[in-house]
């Protein structure tokens, strides 16, 4: 599918569903190149592009969620300035920031620093993962749509086919204590979570 | 109580961002004066933490299929291949084979249970009690504490050296630590008669290694190796893993 505009990408991304995911696939397909040249001109490799990409599209979606991006500047700036942070921060911490050189759009270098998420990998994820699968498919739909994705209730309530908002309440609370008693009873996951809040 | 909302509300709304400022002032206030209500939050900060977690990986691997439906995929060999056609298909496969050796991700699988454990040939527990918690540290995902236990253990030959060289391997891939994970790999080879399951496993764990430590070069050659001289004694688990890397 191909969007004409940054509009109707972000309106893609706001009806949810199909139309979301390929607003997204398209944002990492069209942009995938440009940010695969400036890791790889920064001490990168193809694999680390196509990683911290995949990570900064998330991240965007989560501000568009969150009602953090505001439209200001072009998409693929910001995209951009959420990789350059990223890749930077990645440079720091393996001591390689002096062979750092910015080679990034001119539009992208004069975006002010993105904040952006720390992404849990590796085993640590192995260890969440396992936990999380714990709970039931429609939880797990509710607490994201809830809590990742801020849905109102009501609109969830409609899409869990529940007959009002209160009953949505009840399953979110029964599903938040399931997820609180995974969490009290895994000691590894609680101590990798509080690393991570 | 507060403003109508209940303490859970108050906390899901501090952590949506959803107060304001007053009211995120009072929150924070109280937070300070009761433990219980501190407590409260720093779980519901942790169930949010798994929370996005979960959705990011659904989504990170939305992401990832749309690059594997842009690699080249390896046509099959032929039996009947004309040599300058065999040759031209060589360099292609070998060519091919470090296209695809760029990454490694999602090839690595937690080892079969029957080698895990030393027990393809019978035997239950190489390597008794001492290496018994080494595996348990391992099975907790304490990979530093697997390798440091596995210091003291005083180690008898043949089966249980090969076991203890296999845990320490997956302990070093777990911690990153690639080139050292490769070595011990390729040590742990050499310990194991070629005709085992386990030898071949090893064998391909130690490509998986080369790759990750950044030598491509050598993973491929001896993937290629792997490949044409134990393709026909692999399980159909490993000959897949062995075709998708290879990009069959």
């Amino acid at each position: 599918m191909r969007f004409s505009s940054d509009e109707e990408v972000l309106a893609g991304i706001r009806s949810g569903g199909e139309a979301c995911n390929s607003a997204l696939r398209y944002l990492y397909k069209v942009n995938l190149p440009m940010v695969s040249r400036y890791i790889t001109q920064n001490s990168g490799r193809a694999e680390d592009a196509q990683d911290k990409f995949q990570n900064a599209v998330i991240v965007f979606y989560e501000h568009v969620c969150e009602g953090r991006f505001e439209g200001r500047s072009s998409i693929r700036s910001y995209l951009l300035a959420i990789v350059r942070n990223m890749w930077l921060n990645e440079l720091k911490r393996k001591g390689l920031n002096e062979k750092y050189t910015e080679s990034l759009l001119p539009e992208a270098q004069d975006m002010p620093d993105t904040p952006h998420a720390v992404f849990v990998s590796g085993e640590h994820a192995a260890v969440l993962d396992a936990v999380v699968q714990q709970l039931g498919e429609g939880c797990r739909n509710l607490v994201r749509w809830r809590f990742w994705q801020y849905k109102p209730m009501k609109e969830i309530a409609e899409l869990m086919g529940y007959k009002n908002e209160q009953v949505a309440k009840n399953k979110q609370q029964k599903c938040l204590e399931s997820l609180r008693q995974l969490i009290l009873h895994n000691k590894a996951a609680g101590e990798i979570l509080a690393e991570y809040v | 109580m507060s403003e109508g909302f209940t303490s859970e509300e108050r906390i899901h709304r501090y952590l949506m961002n959803e107060m304001t400022g007053s009211e995120k002032a009072a929150f924070e206030q109280d937070c300070a004066a009761d433990p219980a209500l501190r407590e409260a939050l720093e779980l519901e900060r942790k169930v949010m933490a798994l929370v996005r977690h979960d959705a990011r990986t659904d989504l990170k691997k939305m992401l990832q299929t749309e690059d594997e439906e842009k690699s080249i995929p390896l046509k099959p060999r032929s039996r009947k291949w004309v040599p300058w056609v065999a040759m031209t298909g060589v360099a292609a496969a070998v060519l091919l084979i470090v296209i695809n050796l760029t990454t490694t991700r999602g090839f690595y699988e937690e080892p079969p249970s029957d080698l895990f454990y030393g027990t393809e040939r019978g035997t239950p527990s190489p390597g008794g009690d001492e290496l018994a918690a080494v595996r348990e540290a391992y099975l907790q995902h304490e990979y530093a504490k697997a390798l440091e236990l596995m210091g003291n253990v005083k180690l008898p030959e043949g089966e249980a050296a090969q076991n203890a060289n296999f845990i320490a391997a997956h302990c070093l891939w777990h911690l990153k630590r690639y080139p050292e994970a490769a070595e011990r790999f390729r040590a742990l080879r050499d310990l194991t008669p070629p005709g085992d399951k386990l030898y071949r496993y090893t064998w391909w764990y130690h490509v998986l290694a080369l790759r990750e430590a950044g030598e491509t070069e050598k993973a491929g050659a001896e993937l290629q190796q792997l490949h044409d001289q134990q393709y026909n004694n692999m399980d159909a688990d490993l000959r897949q893993k062995v075709d998708r890397l290879m990009g069959k």
